[in-house]
């Protein structure tokens, strides 16, 4: 058990994580003073600041093996995520709150769009994290993370910059076609999960030590 | 031992085979393809708008080489040892120095991935001219972000660092491109050309109308690619000739800024002159073509479009028992589009100017622009010339009025005509009668469930406003009666319009006669609409309230004459 929390509390991890908060609040601050504040610029603005901290997560994942000793994969994993998910959950209600609620005032339909964004953050999160949990760690250490963290960005290319029908960002909720979007969201979102399932399934029993 | 010179050859053979043998890149590239036919949905595609948005469709390319260079940069940390390059005898800089060169590869893939564009565009019978320096933003944006992974690897030397610089890029481009990331208005200023996938204009206009020169964007992002190379070649060795090469490529990139500033801040004199006197003078380099009586007129490199404005127009006047046209089909970029320098060199005698703006002076013709649109539901391009030539059919002339000082509009609530101009429009070819249908049911006569959980009613709303006639306001209950006679045998309708034709056209005519001569099934008034979806008395009376609006602000526009 103290390899698994040890694994999960890893430096490198926590490093990259600061890093990619830092960016994101960065993000928020390159908005321009002054702005008047809509759903459309907050969705941008929160959409991009999202990315630089969406990327990190993958790397939650890296050999967990190797450092849980003796431990399955899956509850070497899941030791992991139970520790990254509970602060991802605070910066996003900050990242959220920063952008929806401009001088204390909430905006119009603010609850409708933060769902929406937090289904789409939830959705690059976990098919960060199948992907990385697909990736074998023989490769390399980073390497899981690293593609986990390609295939995140290459999802929100394609999001934000696909043109309508097929584009997955929507502006605000007051888009006709914002709850079929965000059904697709949600598909992906238990794809991915399924992804990390069965990707963090253990192929092999480990055997005690007598 | 090996000569130094030919081990480096070695080195960047052996890099440049590893790009070529990743399948990963065979993916992206396809992935390019799809995505260079994807920008453009439902729109007939030009070579213009394809040129101008290589650096987008490119992007799947661009950023599969950013990982893969990343990737091989760092192949230490992936354990990953490739016993050739190891065994090499050869220092980190000329490792670097190969890899970066070995850039080519994934340059050239990408040049390969322009031409199959081009060839799968021209097959879809694309339109215009080609901006040959444009189609090379896409290629030269791979070479950037190659070398900027190799940057980041020999750097940060960390696998994890890959992603936060791409995110990074991500983030400072869309602050460069759009004002503050707010509703998507691109920067008007010079930094907007800092970034690296500068937006096309939504119109694309012919290159001699564009006030991007051509080619500095190219020079801009293959000068970052060399002062990035070459200051992390100057970091690894610090010769004299590495000293000198990085100020060349430095140079480059600095002597490249203000080409894109000097385009972005407005045309000179002579240039905006000179685009005026082609405007102006632009009749003469049209090429036209005249078709049952109708001339029509087209850019140099659009003449292909010709048969697809001629089908709407040919559509109209073949159900209007006229024989006379009386206008062209004359191809104009829309004046909002154009730099205001070159509007503003325009001759007097082409314009209307008014407090709010300039608008091209009437004509008479039908002014198809740079772009068509064939998606049914919204703005398609197809109706919207129908609605043009049928109204020019019953003697609309919605051209631009100054009244005080301002554009006035003018509405045609109450017109028989309007509902003439309806099924003409509509029955014209099926794809504008698709396209009817799809604005019917997209805002159906009736009450509807609204924003914020209301209800509303659309039904006094113009319906064919955003189809390109900005001055005029057409009722929605004149449309639903011209859509209720697309329901009847053509032939049927077509003989009473032939009996009934000046009184059908005639702006003193009452929606009411059209509906006794026509036998059409009268709608329900918004009041019985109202009564009928039973909403609770609050928001029955909102919507009485705000119907009551925009009932007096149409009552108090001018008919139309």
């Amino acid at each position: 058990m103290n390899g698994l929390v040890r694994g999960a509390l890893k430096r490198p991890y926590w490093r990259i994580t600061i890093i990619g908060f830092a960016m994101s609040v960065a993000a928020l601050l390159l908005r321009e003073r002054g702005e008047f504040p809509d759903l459309i610029g907050a969705s941008r603005a929160a959409r991009l600041a999202f990315l630089p901290l969406l990327v990190t997560v993958p790397y939650a994942l890296e050999d967990p093996f190797i450092e849980a000793g003796c431990a399955t994969r899956t509850r070497g994993r899941t030791m992991k995520l139970a520790f990254v998910a509970p602060s991802l959950v605070l910066v996003a209600v900050f990242l959220l709150s920063a952008v929806l609620l401009p001088g204390g005032r909430i905006l119009l339909n603010a609850r409708g769009m933060a769902s929406g964004l937090l289904l789409e953050g939830s959705t690059l999160t976990a098919l960060g994290i199948g992907v990385a949990a697909l990736v074998p760690s023989r490769l390399g250490r980073a390497v899981p993370g690293l593609l986990g963290a390609a295939s995140q960005m290459a999802l929100f290319a394609f999001a934000w910059m696909l043109p309508v029908p097929w584009r997955l960002f929507r502006d605000s909720p007051l888009d006709p076609s914002w709850e079929a979007i965000h059904r697709v969201w949600a598909a992906l979102l238990v794809g991915s999960v399924v992804l990390f399932h069965f990707a963090s399934r253990d192929r092999y029993r480990c055997r005690s030590r007598r | 031992m090996s000569h130094p010179r030919s081990v480096l050859l070695r080195l960047i053979w052996l890099e440049a085979v590893a790009f070529a043998r990743a399948p990963i890149l065979g993916i992206a590239s396809i992935a390019s393809l799809v995505f260079s036919q994807l920008l453009t949905p439902g729109q007939l595609p030009t070579y213009t708008r394809m040129s101008l948005t290589s650096g987008e469709w490119m992007l799947p390319l661009a950023a599969a080489t950013f990982f893969l260079a990343g990737l091989r940069t760092l192949r230490p940390q992936r354990w990953a040892a490739d016993e050739w390059l190891t065994a090499l005898p050869a220092d980190r800089a000329r490792r670097i120095l190969a890899q970066v060169v070995s850039l080519a590869g994934p340059a050239a893939h990408s040049l390969i991935v322009v031409s199959s564009v081009l060839l799968v565009t021209s097959l879809r019978h694309a339109v215009g001219p080609i901006v040959w320096a444009e189609l090379l933003v896409g290629p030269s944006l791979v070479a950037l972000l190659g070398v900027v992974a190799i940057a980041t690897g020999a750097l940060l030397r960390s696998l994890r660092a890959l992603p936060l610089v791409a995110a990074g890029l991500a983030i400072v481009d869309v602050w460069l491109t759009y004002t503050g990331f707010a509703s998507g208005a691109v920067r008007s200023g010079p930094s907007a050309w800092f970034a690296l996938f500068v937006p096309p204009p939504t119109t694309i206009l012919p290159p001699s109308l564009l006030s991007r020169p051509a080619g500095a964007h190219v020079a801009y992002v293959l000068g970052l690619t060399a002062s990035v190379a070459a200051l992390l070649m100057l970091r690894e060795r610090r010769t004299r000739t590495s000293v000198m090469i990085a100020m060349a490529c430095v140079g480059v990139l600095v002597g490249s800024v203000p080409i894109q500033i000097i385009g972005s801040t407005g045309l000179t004199a002579d240039d905006a002159e000179r685009q005026a006197a082609s405007l102006a003078t632009g009749q003469a380099a049209l090429s036209c073509v005249v078709r049952r009586d109708v001339r029509y007129c087209a850019f140099p490199g659009y003449e292909s479009w010709i048969p697809v404005w001629t089908a709407p127009v040919e559509g109209v006047l073949r159900l209007a028992p006229t024989s006379d046209a009386g206008f062209a089909v004359v191809q104009q970029p829309e004046l909002e589009r154009l730099e205001e320098d070159v509007v503003s060199s325009l001759p007097a005698h082409m314009l209307v100017r008014s407090s709010s703006g300039e608008e091209w002076r009437y004509d008479g013709n039908l002014h198809p622009g740079f772009s068509w649109t064939l998606r049914p539901f919204e703005r398609s391009s197809e109706l919207a010339l129908a609605v043009d030539a049928a109204s020019r059919v019953v003697g609309l002339h919605p051209g631009p009025r100054v009244e005080g000082r301002f554009f006035a509009t003018c509405t045609m609530a109450g017109q028989a005509r309007a509902i003439t101009v309806a099924w003409l429009a509509g029955q014209a070819t099926a794809a504008s009668r698709a396209s009817l249908r799809g604005v019917i049911e997209s805002e159906p006569w009736g009450v509807t469930s609204g924003e914020a959980g209301g209800a509303s009613l659309s039904a006094v709303q113009s319906l064919f406003g955003g189809l390109g006639q900005t001055y005029v306001n057409w009722d929605k209950r004149e449309i639903n009666y011209g859509a209720q006679l697309m329901q009847r045998p053509e032939e049927e309708v077509r003989a009473v319009l032939a009996a009934n034709w000046r009184l059908l056209t005639s702006p003193r005519t009452p929606t009411s006669k059209a509906l006794e001569l026509l036998d059409l099934r009268e709608l329900r008034t918004p009041d019985q609409l109202i009564e009928d979806a039973a909403l609770a008395p609050i928001q029955a009376e909102a919507l009485r309230a705000r119907l009551r609006v925009e009932t007096d602000s149409e009552t108090s526009t001018q008919p139309c004459r």
